[in-house]
């Protein structure tokens, strides 16, 4: 019985020592998110830039790597190139449609709204994760 | 009264030689090399000043490095619709641009790095937002290859020697001082308060170096 009301009172504790969600905290980490994301945008357009240097210059690709098909490269780097500017275009969309003066006379829509950004910004920067480890990977392989 | 015309000179030697050298600021990208000259080895002093750039300004118009001849400047990256560290980095640097305003010498140089969206029109409204006057602080655009070359290659190459972690720099607020022959001669971080008053203490500096 003690027991119980110790692991009670710890619950209780631990409940009540949980920071609620507010405007702020939810602001605040969104506000996180798009700062990494921008430090990732740069290797997202450095990335870009490599393999536009890549594509410009195949014969220098073909004689670093002999064994490359150079049509069957060139596809794979276009379409690297599409998915890494189509993900940047996310990014992008998403700053130029986020207010971030957003608020409501409802707290309630105002913290819908940070927090339904928050989600499609964490989307994105899942995307910009997967993008730059392939494209770095490729990019490795060709140094 | 005699001793003391006898002494004079040297006071006067003493006096001269005790004098403070006036404050120089360091160069942030400055190589130094041996090279031989008549047989003998020497120290050469490469600067890495900054290259020619052209970009457009907020009003269309062409800005090339040759606008920024005879004057110190300040430089920076940034996009309209951040909504986290530019804002705070400008305005840090409207205060010192306030400081610098009737100083013909005094340049400033806003690249922006959002080049699809920050088109001149869109950096008009947002300088006049910020309330510059005049041409002395240019909001700058050019193709993305052009910015990040200048940006990676030349402006944060001394913010990025500093420090460990790869990459993200054009984004973290550096502003960047930068003499009158082009040279780097400082980095400070634009958020922050006390490094921005160094910036202008450090301007002061520059515009007495001869």
């Amino acid at each position: 019985m003690k027991n119980l009301i110790q692991c009670l009172f710890l619950m209780a504790m631990m409940v009540s020592c949980t920071p609620k969600e507010n405007n702020d905290n939810v602001r605040a980490e969104l506000m996180k998110f798009h700062d990494q994301l921008m430090m990732d945008n740069e290797t997202i357009i450095g990335n870009q830039m490599k393999l536009d240097t890549l594509l410009r210059d195949m014969k220098g690709l073909k004689t670093k790597n002999p064994a490359i098909d150079t049509v069957k490269e060139k596809e794979q780097i276009n379409k690297m190139l599409v998915r890494l500017t189509t993900v940047e275009d996310q990014m992008n969309d998403w700053m130029h449609n986020f207010n971030a003066d957003f608020k409501d006379s409802s707290p309630e829509v105002t913290l819908q709204y940070f927090k339904t950004e928050r989600e499609k910004i964490a989307a994105i920067a899942k995307t910009y994760q997967q993008e730059i480890n392939s494209s770095n990977v490729y990019l490795n392989q060709k140094k | 009264m005699k001793n003391l015309f006898k002494y004079l000179p040297i006071l006067l030697v003493f006096g001269f030689g005790c004098k403070d050298e006036p404050k120089r600021l360091p160069f942030l990208q400055m190589e130094t090399t041996q090279k031989t000259v008549n047989g003998k080895v020497v120290e050469d002093t490469i600067f890495r000043p900054i290259p020619a750039f052209k970009l457009l300004n907020q009003d269309s118009v062409e800005v090339t490095d040759k606008d920024f001849d005879n004057s110190i400047y300040v430089a920076d990256f940034f996009f309209t619709t951040c909504p986290t560290i530019c804002p705070t980095m400008h305005r840090n640097l409207f205060k010192v641009y306030q400081k610098f305003e009737h100083n013909p010498t005094v340049k400033f140089a806003s690249h922006t790095i959002d080049v699809k969206y920050d088109k001149p029109s869109v950096m008009k409204a947002y300088a006049k937002k910020l309330g510059i006057k005049g041409n002395n602080w240019q909001f700058l655009w050019g193709t993305r290859d052009q910015i990040y070359a200048l940006a990676e290659r030349n402006y944060l190459v001394a913010v990025t020697e500093d420090n460990k972690a790869p990459g993200g720099f054009v984004h973290q607020g550096y502003l960047i001082l930068v003499d009158k022959q082009k040279r780097i001669r400082g980095a400070y971080d634009g958020t922050d308060d006390a490094e921005v008053q160094k910036l202008m203490t450090d301007m002061d500096t520059l515009l007495k170096e001869q």
